[in-house]
């Protein structure tokens, strides 16, 4: 049956974008603690917006914009996310333990996000292609290279943050197929 | 119209919420006292779909002083805004609401205090909306006990709390987690942590009795900051009620109780009378008539009286020792032998032979037999016509059980008084008759015949039972009902056997 396939699908889904969102938390956060707290507080109020590779993706940006959109619109988005981090994370700055958790792991949430365009629309996957305007791959090679501190803490904010914007997508779009599991009141 | 509708709402709402009391009042007026330009120290959401900033005005103001806070803000490198609503955060504040609201864009914002005489800027304070997200605390936390079932003693605790907000999650926008901490009301600061759950309901099982304190909290699911703990509840577990299987204990131990009063205070003394009502005893044999008893400790003269009913019943005689006669023929004429009656002469005193080993006691004792033990034995050797006959001389005859006694207890006196007690002639054997004429000073109870030898031809030698030996001793009298007893059943099928022998 599509549709209990496609609910364990997304169950899986949020599962898997969920942990992610935590790894990139943890990650952060070891960051921020690892600064001496003038640091912290420059880094956090100063810092320019406009770094994220992902700020080219079209998404939605409130409450109301999300409700609004379509399950596919909202899974496609996701996957462009996720595509746009799969090999900048071998990137990321931090352990190599964390690091190397997450590249695997995005690929297997791109390949589930695909599945479940393809069972949400069923023909076309026009919507997937890669968007040939963003060069993902070298954009954080050249900001990696001095290794400076800012630099991985913007990269890890961006990261971060698009974790969050792809689990709430998701999240948003699985209450949309069931209602009552979690969603609501 | 629907829509300003739910702008008034939500401004409604906001202006209900409280700022968020992240600085104390202290160290903020001090600040502020401090303070030549603004700044803005904290902004909060509390639901990811608006939020609001504080900042902290200038000090050093007179009184006349009219300063003016600005503050603007801009999205992600775009165009510069002010803060459209200074009024619904409270005093220096700017309330963003929902339309006013992106999430993962960056909102740096300065504020600009302008009065008459100068200006100051603050720094800029940037923001996601995203990171500053604190959810409400939960409400409405009550606890309901519950037995705890099965082998479980004790009490559980069903808890249970909600959101005060439940459109702001809506649609799975924000997901809570919450998390749960209790203590016992006597250790304070030990606090005893729950893991965080998706559920706004937690169940405590096996909680001690006492009293308790209980708080939750809440937090959006992989990000934000906790919420303020909800106000504590106090839960008290009682002690354990008396259960089913309490009430079934108690009733069973004082059931038990009270049967071991009832055996040992009634029953036990009263033992012998409720046995007698519900077995009763089997009843013993008893001669109609006859008072055992009586012939156990009874008076001569009484068990006489008693027995006087009976046929040839001869009272016992306390005289002297009757002396039979003793021939002092040569030839040992056997009383017995039917062929000619016995002369009394051969009759001995009789004397306890030793070999019966019974004490010549009883007056009715006829079993003290004729085996004079005395090689001048009365009693002769028939002619050889017997031959299994013990030879005389060569040793006494001992008849230690042969000689009937007189009748047992249980004889059928009826019988015996039935039938006809006249002599006869000799020849004509019949039991109990006498054989032969009594001598005249045969004493009256010559009743009693003895079958003492099976002759060849079948012939049974009867002998009257010699008279019992009257005896000074008392206590003989006594043992006299006893030996009647004893002594019935082998001599009875003696009788019996004589008697169908003859027959």
């Amino acid at each position: 049956h599509p549709l209990i396939d496609s609910q364990r699908l997304f169950s899986i889904a949020v599962n898997r974008i969920q942990h992610l969102h935590m790894l990139a938390e943890r990650i952060f956060s070891e960051l921020e603690s690892s600064l001496q707290i003038e640091e912290q507080r420059q880094l956090n109020k100063i810092f320019l917006p406009d770094f994220c590779n992902s700020d080219s993706i079209i998404s939605p940006i409130d409450k109301h914009e999300t409700q609004r959109s379509s399950v596919l619109r909202l899974l496609t988005v996701s996957y462009r996310l996720i595509e746009s981090w799969e090999f900048p994370s071998q990137s990321l700055p931090g352990g190599s333990v964390l690091r190397n958790q997450i590249s695997p792991k995005l690929s297997e949430l791109k390949n589930g996000i695909h599945i479940l365009i393809r069972t949400s629309q069923g023909a076309g996957d026009a919507l997937v292609e890669a968007d040939p305007m963003s060069p993902y791959g070298g954009y954080y090679q050249a900001l990696g290279g001095d290794g400076s501190l800012r630099k991985s803490y913007e990269m890890l904010a961006c990261f971060k943050k698009d974790m969050h914007k792809v689990e709430t997508y998701l999240t948003v779009a699985k209450c949309r197929l069931s209602p009552e599991d979690n969603c609501t009141l | 119209m629907r829509l300003l509708l739910v702008f008034l709402i939500q401004l409604v709402g906001v202006a209900c919420r409280r700022p968020h009391p992240q600085v104390s009042s202290d160290t903020h007026t001090k600040a502020t006292a401090m303070a030549t330009t603004p700044l803005i120290y904290h902004c909060w959401s509390p639901n990811m779909e608006f939020f609001t900033c504080w900042w902290r005005p200038v000090g050093n103001v007179s009184a006349d002083e009219d300063v003016r806070y600005t503050l603007s803000y801009s999205k992600d490198k775009g165009p510069v805004h002010e803060c459209p609503d200074y009024v619904s955060g409270g005093a220096n504040s700017c309330h963003f609401d929902s339309s006013h609201t992106s999430i993962w864009k960056m909102y740096c914002m300065t504020v600009t205090a302008a009065s008459a005489r100068r200006n100051a800027t603050s720094t800029p304070h940037c923001v996601d909306v995203a990171d500053i997200v604190q959810t409400e605390a939960p409400v409405n936390l009550s606890y309901a006990l519950r037995d705890a079932g099965g082998d479980e003693r004790g009490h559980s605790a069903l808890l249970a709390w909600s959101y005060p907000v439940p459109e702001d999650l809506q649609y799975g926008w924000i997901t809570l987690v919450y998390e749960l901490q209790y203590r016992r009301v006597t250790e304070p600061g030990d606090w005893k942590v729950k893991p965080p759950q998706r559920e706004s309901q937690l169940e405590l099982m096996g909680l001690p009795v006492g009293g308790y304190l209980v708080r939750v909290r809440c937090r959006s699911h992989n990000y934000g900051l906790w919420s303020e703990w909800s106000s504590p509840l106090q839960m008290t577990i009682p002690a354990r009620p008396l259960a089913g299987k309490m009430l079934v204990l108690i009733l069973v131990g004082g059931l038990g109780v009270a049967t071991l009063l009832i055996i040992c205070c009634g029953v036990v003394p009263q033992g012998k009378r409720i046995k007698a009502h519900f077995l009763p005893p089997i009843p013993k044999p008893r001669i109609g008539g006859i008072d055992p008893l009586l012939l156990k400790r009874g008076r001569l003269d009484e068990i006489d009286q008693h027995f006087r009913t009976f046929h040839s019943y001869s009272h016992t005689v306390l005289s002297e020792e009757v002396w039979n006669y003793v021939s002092t023929e040569a030839s040992h004429t056997c009383a017995l032998w039917p062929v000619e009656p016995p002369p009394i002469s051969q009759w001995e005193k009789p004397a306890p032979p030793p070999s019966l080993g019974d004490p010549p006691t009883a007056p009715l004792d006829a079993t003290i037999t004729t085996t004079a033990m005395a090689p001048s034995s009365y009693c002769g050797l028939p002619p050889a016509q017997a031959p299994y006959m013990q030879p005389v001389g060569a040793g006494q005859w001992e008849w230690p059980t042969v000689v009937a006694a007189p009748p047992p207890a249980t004889a059928d006196y009826s019988l015996l008084a039935t039938q006809p007690v006249s002599p006869q002639p000799p020849d004509v054997v019949q039991f109990p008759q006498p054989i032969h004429p009594l001598p005249p000073q045969a004493p009256p109870t010559d009743f009693y015949t003895c079958a003492q030898l099976l002759g060849p031809g079948g012939e049974v030698n009867l002998v009257p039972c010699l008279t019992p030996t009257p005896q000074p001793r008392a206590p003989g009298r006594e043992e006299a009902g006893e030996e009647l007893k004893k002594r019935s059943p082998p001599d009875l099928r003696a009788e019996t056997g004589v008697s169908a022998g003859l027959n």
